[in-house]
C-alpha cells in the first residue's frame, strides 16, 4: 500500500505527457496538399513562398514556441564567436553534470532570434489558434495578421523583443536544470567558479529580460503563454521538482481525508493502462483475442507491473 | 548597450539593472567620466541618439584635453 501512491503518480504522469504531446504535435485535421507545385507534400501550406528565409524562420520560431514549455529571453551585446562557443559548451556541461543520463542537456538550446520576426511568430502562436478556429484561406496570413494586430501593443513580451535578443529554450520545466542554467549564464553576483575565462567575459554581456511558460504546462491551451519577469524566474528555479510537489499534494489530501478522491482519480489512469496493456499483449501475440483468457492475463500483467 | 564594442567591459566598468515591470522610474543612465564628472539622464523620454549626443559632448572636451597634452 505504501508503494501505491507512487504508482498512481507514474501512471498519471505518463498519461499527462501523452496527451500534451498529442495536442501539440498532431496536426489539425487533414489539410489538402500544398498549393505550390513541385514542393514536397510535407511542406505546410503557406501563402508566402516557402523558399524564402523569412518563411522558414517564421516556421522555425513557431515550432520553437509550440514545442518549448519554458523559454528565457535575454539580451546579448556584441559577443564574439568564441565567447558564444564557450558559453554554449559550459551550459551543456553544466546541465549534463546534474543528470548524465537524461537528454535534457542536449535539448536546452540558445537561439539567437530576429526580434521582429519572432514577435510576429509569437502573435500567430498566441493570437491564432488553428485547433479552435480556422481561417478559410490556406495559411490565411492576412486574416491572422488582422486578428493578432492588437497583440502588438498589448502583448507583455513586446517591449522585450527589441534589439539583440536571444532565447534559451528548455525541453521541459525542471527547476533544478533551470537553476543550473541561471547560475551559469545569469549569475546574481560573481560568475560560477571554474568557468572558461571566455565564457565569463561573454556572460557579462548578457542581460536577462523575461521568461515565457507555455500554456500546456500550467493547464491552459497550448500556445497560450504566460510571461514572467526576472524575479518570478528566480522563484521558479527554487521550487522542488514536479514529483516532489505531487507527493506533497497527495500527502496533504490524505491528511485532510481526501483518500477517496485520490482513489477515484487513480482509477481512471489504472483502467486505461490496463486496457492499453491488454491491447499491447494482444498485438504482440502473447494473447489471443478471446474474452476470458484476456481478462485473467491482463489482471496478472497488471499485478506484475505493480 | 548594443552600441558598446565587444571589448568595452575590459576598459570600463558597466553595471546594468533590469527594472521590474511595475517600477516607478522609467529608466536612467548614469555616466562617470575619468575626470570625475558625472552625468545623469532620465531615459524615459530620450532616444538612443540623444543619449549618445549628451555623452559625446563631454567626451569630446576630454579628448581635446588629451590631444593638447600630447
Amino acid at each position: 500500500m505504501a508503494l501505491r501512491p507512487f504508482q498512481f503518480l507514474r501512471f498519471t504522469r505518463t498519461y499527462a505527457t501523452l496527451t500534451s504531446s498529442t495536442t501539440s504535435v498532431s496536426p489539425d485535421a487533414p489539410l489538402p496538399p500544398p498549393t505550390l507545385p513541385g514542393l514536397s507534400p510535407t511542406q505546410p501550406r503557406t501563402v508566402k513562398s516557402p523558399l524564402t528565409r523569412k518563411t522558414q524562420l517564421h516556421r522555425t520560431y513557431l515550432s520553437l514556441l509550440r514545442s518549448t514549455p519554458l523559454m528565457l529571453f535575454f539580451q546579448h551585446n556584441n559577443l564574439r564567436a568564441t565567447e558564444w562557443v564557450a558559453l554554449r559548451r559550459e551550459l551543456l556541461f553544466g546541465l549534463r553534470k546534474i543528470d548524465p543520463n537524461s537528454t535534457l542537456a542536449e535539448g536546452t538550446r540558445i537561439t539567437v532570434l530576429k526580434p521582429a520576426l519572432f514577435a510576429s511568430s509569437l502573435r500567430v502562436a498566441e493570437g491564432h489558434d488553428p485547433l479552435h478556429k480556422r481561417s478559410s484561406e490556406p495559411g490565411g496570413s492576412k486574416i491572422i495578421a488582422e486578428k493578432t494586430e492588437k497583440l502588438k501593443e498589448t502583448h507583455p513580451l513586446s517591449p522585450v523583443l527589441t534589439g539583440p535578443v536571444a532565447a534559451l529554450s528548455f525541453p521541459s520545466v525542471e527547476p533544478v536544470h533551470l537553476k543550473a542554467a541561471l547560475d551559469i549564464l545569469f549569475p546574481l553576483k560573481n560568475p560560477k567558479k571554474g568557468l572558461d575565462p571566455l565564457a565569463i567575459s561573454g556572460l557579462q554581456k548578457f542581460v536577462l529580460l523575461a521568461g515565457r511558460v507555455d500554456g500546456h504546462v500550467y493547464g491552459s491551451r497550448s500556445g497560450e503563454g504566460r510571461v514572467m519577469d526576472i524575479d518570478l524566474i528566480r522563484v521558479l528555479a527554487l521550487l522542488p521538482d514536479v514529483n516532489t510537489l505531487r507527493g506533497e499534494l497527495l500527502a496533504m489530501l490524505r491528511g485532510a481525508g481526501g483518500a477517496d478522491l485520490v482513489m477515484n482519480l487513480g482509477n481512471v489512469g489504472i483502467g486505461l493502462t490496463r486496457t492499453v496493456h491488454t491491447y499491447q499483449k494482444m498485438l504482440s501475440g502473447e494473447l489471443d483475442s478471446d474474452g476470458n483468457p484476456v481478462q485473467t492475463n491482463a489482471e496478472g500483467g497488471e499485478e506484475k507491473k505493480e | 548597450m548594443a552600441l558598446l564594442g565587444p571589448d568595452a567591459r575590459t576598459t570600463m566598468k558597466i553595471k546594468t539593472t533590469v527594472l521590474s515591470r511595475d517600477s516607478e522610474i522609467g529608466g536612467r543612465v548614469e555616466v562617470g567620466f575619468k575626470d570625475g564628472k558625472e552625468i545623469q539622464m532620465d531615459t524615459s523620454k530620450m532616444t538612443i541618439a540623444d543619449i549618445v549626443e549628451e555623452v559625446d559632448r563631454h567626451s569630446r572636451v576630454l579628448k581635446r584635453v588629451d590631444d593638447l597634452a600630447g
